[in-house]
């Protein structure tokens, strides 16, 4: 996410950020609206998730000189539950089977 | 400038001892209190409620896989444009919080306050846009036990509410912390740390809404 945004210490680079974070919730809103579901479906509002999520972290909460601790485990829960959402989509049964309290 | 707390009193006093002669390598505090922003019990706070919001997520994503047809229905019949809106009200209010705290960093308090407000005002708006949401649900007979969809939705979004609640209120403390003098431009980890719980509650709408709203 260095890239997406030069940061400023008068902070003109948060104006930009947040359009970004406007206009990635605009087309989540449009895949809602208009969009049938398909796997390139929920991997680009995986993805959305992610580089929204990123952006937060980076940037609004500026994470990135704190604990790595916290910054890693911050960065990992919004991979790992996009992902998990892509794995929902393409192995259903399996899950559900896995998570059935009863045979 | 960093956001990023300074050593308390006490760490500081561990710390000159080391300069009057014991070796650094045995006062090292149990963790670099620089590298956490706001303070330890925020975090921890944070993480429980990461946590908690993990939960409904896993009960989301199993929920989901057992009732497929209730899943892939039940986005179709939400009010898509008011979680939209209150995405934007959301992303919008942490966007004033930071600038709030930029401003408080360059000297400007009544900027600042201006832009907490601001969010403030976010929160408050987004708790009539969810609150006319669920009436709009209730007028249309979706309750809490429709089907198992509406519950999971339910759940996670009157808990998300609540949130949004007790956040606005850290809010409008660290807005009387500067109002009063007691934080300035060198001496406000305690907003830092009312900023980041807020953002946290951004983020977990940024896993709320297209679970529920977009997904199918």
């Amino acid at each position: 996410m260095k890239k997406l945004m030069t940061y400023s210490s008068d902070g003109k680079h948060l104006d930009k950020l947040w359009l970004l974070l406007i206009a990635m919730t605009l087309i989540n809103a449009a895949i809602a609206e208009q969009a049938e579901p398909s796997l390139l479906v929920t991997v680009v509002i995986c993805v959305i998730i992610v580089v929204k999520a990123r952006l937060v972290i980076d940037h609004f909460m500026e994470l990135k000189g704190a604990s790595p601790y916290i910054y890693h485990l911050m960065n990992a829960y919004f991979y790992i539950f996009p992902l998990i959402a892509i794995l929902v989509w393409l192995f259903p049964e399996v899950i559900a089977d896995f998570t059935r309290l009863s045979p | 400038m960093s956001i990023l707390n300074k050593p308390s009193p006490a760490e500081v006093s561990v710390l000159s001892l080391g300069s009057n002669g014991l070796p650094e390598s045995t006062i090292k505090p149990a963790f670099d209190p620089k590298a956490i922003p706001g303070n330890p019990a925020i975090w921890v706070g944070i993480f429980s409620e990461l946590t908690e919001f993990a939960l409904f997520f896993v009960i989301y994503f199993i929920a989901r896989t057992h009732y497929p047809e209730e899943f892939a229905a039940g986005p179709l019949e939400l009010h898509t444009a008011a979680g939209t809106i209150n995405t934007l009200i959301l992303i919008t209010s942490s966007y004033f919080v930071v600038k709030g705290i930029f401003s408080l960093r360059l000297g400007d308090a009544k900027a600042a306050v201006r832009w907490l407000w601001m969010a403030v005002f976010c929160g408050g708006l987004y708790l009539i846009v969810k609150y006319m949401e669920f009436q709009w649900n209730f007028a249309k007979g979706i309750e809490t036990n429709t089907n198992n969809f509406y519950t999971v939705y339910y759940y996670t979004t009157f808990n998300h509410m609540l949130h949004v609640g007790w956040g606005s209120g850290g809010i409008i403390w660290a807005i009387l912390q500067i109002t009063s003098g007691r934080y300035d431009a060198n001496n406000h980890a305690g907003l830092i740390a009312a900023a980041c719980y807020w953002h946290m509650i951004d983020l977990a709408w940024i896993m709320i809404f297209p679970l529920l709203y977009v997904l199918r």
